[in-house]
């Protein structure tokens, strides 16, 4: 599902992730898509503001690679659900386990006045899931980080649970 | 804006060897915990990632805020607001290896390794 035409705002699923201002680091969901392992999907955070994830220099701290990944997935997964017609009944958060592979370099970050996270769930072994997820400039030509994250809890989507009573079941929250 | 050489004011520095220990305890109004979340603070992984960093610098390890190369995080705890905690960073050749753990309980909360 291509939302960049009309590019969704976190905001509208704020009833799905606990997240809260000024802790909501991702700003727009531009594409939901359900691949084989899971969905996947591009958001937006827009930089040209003081905002939580800037150091002092006004650039984003490297750390801030990781929150980003995981709330984008959180979004994704969020509207995955809603656009599937499950609401949050039996929302339930989820728990970040583990990170591997991250890389990060923001050198020349300054020049950007946004960013894409793209995010994508590469096993689902319910309740814990495994996802990959990077950071590009809006062109996809330079990639600032990447990492692997492993999340605890939440539940699958009914698309990936065919028999399943997923509408009570909760979702990711991260 | 978030500046981690002002939230993790660690306490009771101590060194051995290799090893490097502080104390911290999360102070209510940490900025971390504001959004995240409104009904039940918790210290995110970004910030349990910030303060192994601050702890690195505070050791006197430059560290560039621009980079970062993380080969593996696991979270086993919760930092809330009020919590004491220990965090011990131990200097590898090719890495830094930060643990985290309660004050008083000794319960592990997370470790990092994080390439040098």
């Amino acid at each position: 599902m291509n939302l960049r035409e009309q590019p969704v705002p976190t905001s509208d699923l704020g009833d799905y992730l606990p997240h809260r201002a000024p802790m909501v680091w991702v700003d727009e969901i531009l594409e939901v898509n359900q691949s084989t392992n899971g969905p996947q999907g591009i958001c937006r955070v827009v930089l040209g503001h003081d905002r939580a994830f800037h150091a002092a220099d006004g650039s984003p701290r490297a750390s801030t690679v990781v929150e980003w990944i995981a709330q984008a997935y959180g979004y994704v997964k969020a509207f995955h659900r809603r656009a599937g017609g499950f609401g949050v009944a039996g929302f339930g958060r989820a728990i970040l386990v583990g990170i591997s592979d991250c890389e990060a370099d923001l050198s020349g970050i300054e020049e950007e006045q946004s960013l894409l996270v793209h995010v994508r769930e590469m096993r689902n072994l319910h309740p814990a899931y495994v996802l990959e997820g990077s950071v590009t400039n809006e062109a996809g030509s330079r990639v600032y980080g990447k990492a692997r994250l492993q999340v605890f809890g939440g539940a699958e989507l009914p698309e990936a649970v065919p028999g399943k009573n997923a509408a009570t079941r909760p979702i990711q929250a991260i | 804006m978030i500046q981690p050489s002002q939230v993790f004011d660690f306490t009771s520095f101590e060194q051995q060897g290799d090893l490097f220990c502080a104390n911290w305890q999360a102070p209510e109004t940490c900025p971390y915990f504001v959004g995240h979340f409104p009904d039940q603070p918790v210290l995110p992984a970004v910030g349990l990632l910030d303060g192994s960093i601050e702890l690195i610098r505070r050791s006197g390890i430059p560290f560039q805020a621009r980079k970062i190369a993380l080969r593996k995080a696991k979270f086993m705890g919760m930092v809330r607001p009020g919590m004491k905690v220990r965090v011990t960073l131990k200097q590898k050749e090719s890495s830094f290896e930060v643990e985290w753990c309660g004050l008083e309980s000794l319960e592990p909360l997370a470790s990092f390794s994080l390439r040098r």
